[in-house]
């Protein structure tokens, strides 16, 4: 189930451009959202990196898409595989400054929006607002609270681990994630001394200190952890030598020979996805064990349970679903009631072999909403 | 929790957000995986007037893997099924992109009706209805947008009720099914055979009489 460090994360990713109002209110600020996110997962990207036609994804979404089809998703162009993806790391910087101020961002138009109500014609605007909430399907209290709320489920984090704020998507302790919140995000997280880990990252992975506490496998890995694993043919392999690969590196040896296969692809590209992070991104390996024991049971209660077969399960999915709506809603600034869409309308830019989808039809339809908008406004 | 959820759930916000590209989607029942898109049939098209609804299964492996759609509004178009509403569209199947969205998908299946690909059909039937008398074809599409997708049309198709005009929908001659009919054979197979052995336009002169009596002689 859903502890609350996921559901929180979740809700910090429930953002997207259309949290912005539309071009002829705040010009750009849509286009840049949209930008800095991967067409795969629609979120801001993790990790990105390029192919050599120049499209961008994060890395463990293209290592993902790779796995089905050779071709670069965006574009189509073929014979792409796993060896030709590069770090792109200046997008990967210009997310981690846009993660900053992205909420800042968001409470100067929200302060703006608000004086412009306050000195002209307060009622009568807000009404209106509100009639466009009651419009939007699936939101159940469109006045929830300024923040969503904080579920309190079993399995929390240690009240000291650092989790993603839902607002801010900055790490903070989890005992303080509540007041952090109520300040609207102003409290800066304290740097934690106290860890080896962040000894490590501060003096660089180079230092005695961080190497002379390591040992054994941990080790290993550390000293060459830039490489990344190599893919596998399990075909030749017995299942012995494939639980003695996932023992490596800690990982589970339970289950079928296929489930053993799956996991070690999975871990592959978890791990080589974190590579392709800067350092100081990225996850620790308990941590990416973690990931991975959440895709697995989240792959077992897809296949355990078929969508359009039980209703239990569509009433679970139902339940988080409308979580997610209410706990995306509150975070809306009121100006920024939307007629145009956010990136997910943007059709790939070119999909040469699709005989229905044209590019220029793609593109008409980001750019007639923006001139749509104008219109409206002129 | 699952990427799946968060970028449908994204898309059902796009879909709503966005009114300009008439493209709508609602949950069909508890589950946001399980979903009911629909647009207007585009203008200059026989589809014109009619309002089509699309099925959508989003499957586990989304975006990674097709979505699934088919028409639940019965469509007259060569790649679409005339009896399941399946549909015969590249991007649904080895064309699929995880780039792709449920909205740029419903919005190909609305270019779609635009431009149809008779030569790779889901329905051999409509699509030869489609090659061998376009005219014809046009007509038949629009009367099943009139009568099936609540399209414009003569007041008397609409207030005839239930009594839709079985001939009009098989996209037929009334003056060559009477023929038939005359000859002693059930009305209903007569349009059965008429319909199958694409009895319109220039393909009635190819076609003996002779060998539709013996097909409707058949069992
Ligand atoms: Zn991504
Ligand atoms: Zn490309
Ligand atoms: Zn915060």
């Amino acid at each position: 189930m859903a502890g609350k460090n996921q559901i929180q994360k979740l809700m910090a990713e429930v953002q997207d451009p259309s949290d912005f109002p539309e071009h002829s209110k705040s010009p750009g600020l849509r286009l840049l959202d949209s930008a800095l996110r991967c067409t795969i997962c629609s979120e801001l990207y993790d990790g990105p990196v390029t192919l050599k036609c120049g499209h961008c994804f994060c890395s463990l979404c293209i290592r993902q898409s790779l796995a089905e089809k050779q071709e670069c998703p965006a574009c189509r162009e073929e014979e792409v595989s796993e060896g030709h993806l590069r770090r792109n790391t200046v997008m990967e910087e210009a997310v981690t400054a846009w993660k900053a101020c992205r909420p800042y961002i968001l409470q100067v138009l929200k302060d703006v929006a608000q004086h412009d109500v306050a000195s002209s014609r307060p009622s009568k605007k807000r009404r209106l607002d509100e009639d466009l909430y009651e419009q939007d399907v699936a939101c159940s209290s469109p006045e929830g609270a300024k923040h969503p709320p904080a579920v309190k489920q079993t399995g929390s984090p240690h009240p000291d681990e650092l989790v993603d704020c839902p607002v801010c998507s900055k790490r903070v302790k989890y005992k303080i994630i509540n007041e952090h919140m109520d300040e609207g995000c102003t409290s800066e997280p304290e740097p934690d001394f106290s860890s080896k880990a962040q000894w490590e990252n501060l003096l660089g992975s180079k230092s005695l200190l961080g190497k002379k506490k390591k040992k054994g496998k941990e080790r290993a890995l550390s000293e060459e952890k830039d490489d990344p694993l190599p893919k596998k043919s399990y075909d030749t392999l017995r299942d012995k030598a494939i639980k003695a690969l996932l023992q490596e590196h800690d990982l589970s040896t339970t289950g079928s020979r296929q489930m053993l296969i799956a996991r070690h692809q999975r871990w592959v590209s978890i791990y080589n996805a974190n590579l392709d992070k800067a350092e100081k991104l990225r996850k620790s390996l308990p941590s990416l064990r973690r990931d991975l024991e959440q895709w697995e049971t989240q792959q077992k209660n897809k296949t355990k349970r078929p969508v359009v077969d039980s209703d239990t399960y569509q009433i679970k999915q139902k339940s988080e679903f409308d979580k997610l709506v209410e706990a995306a809603r509150p975070k809306k600034p009121s100006s920024a009631i939307q007629t145009t869409s956010g990136e997910m309308s943007a059709a790939p830019a070119h999909v040469p072999r699709s005989r229905t989808i044209s590019p220029s039809l793609a593109e008409k339809a980001i750019v007639v909403d923006d001139f749509e908008d104008e219109r409206m406004e002129n | 929790m699952d990427a799946r959820l968060r970028r449908v759930n994204k898309e059902i916000a796009d879909c709503k957000n966005d009114k300009t590209s008439n493209i709508s989607l609602e949950l069909i029942d508890n589950s946001p995986f399980h979903l009911r898109g629909s647009f207007p049939g585009p203008e200059d098209t026989p589809y014109e007037g009619g309002h089509f609804e699309v099925d959508i299964v989003i499957p586990d492996a989304y975006p990674f893997q097709p979505v699934k759609m088919k028409f639940i509004t019965k469509v007259y178009h060569p790649n679409v099924s005339s009896a399941s509403g399946a549909i015969c569209l590249d991007i649904l199947k080895d064309a699929w992109s995880p780039v792709l969205t449920l909205k740029s998908t419903l919005i190909s299946l609305q270019s779609l009706l635009c431009s149809p690909e008779p030569n790779d059909p889901q329905d051999a039937e409509v699509a030869k209805h489609y090659t061998t008398s376009k005219g014809s074809f046009d007509e038949t599409a629009r009367y099943w947008t009139q009568i099936y997708a609540g399209g414009p049309g003569k007041m008397e198709a609409k207030s005839s009720g239930g009594s839709k005009d079985e001939v009009a929908i098989a996209g037929l001659e009334k003056a060559h099914v009477d023929q038939f009919e005359a000859l002693g054979f059930p009305r209903n197979k007569v349009i059965d055979v008429l319909r199958r052995l694409n009895y319109r336009g220039a393909n009635v002169a190819q076609i003996s009489e002779d060998r539709i009596v013996e097909e409707l002689l058949k069992p």
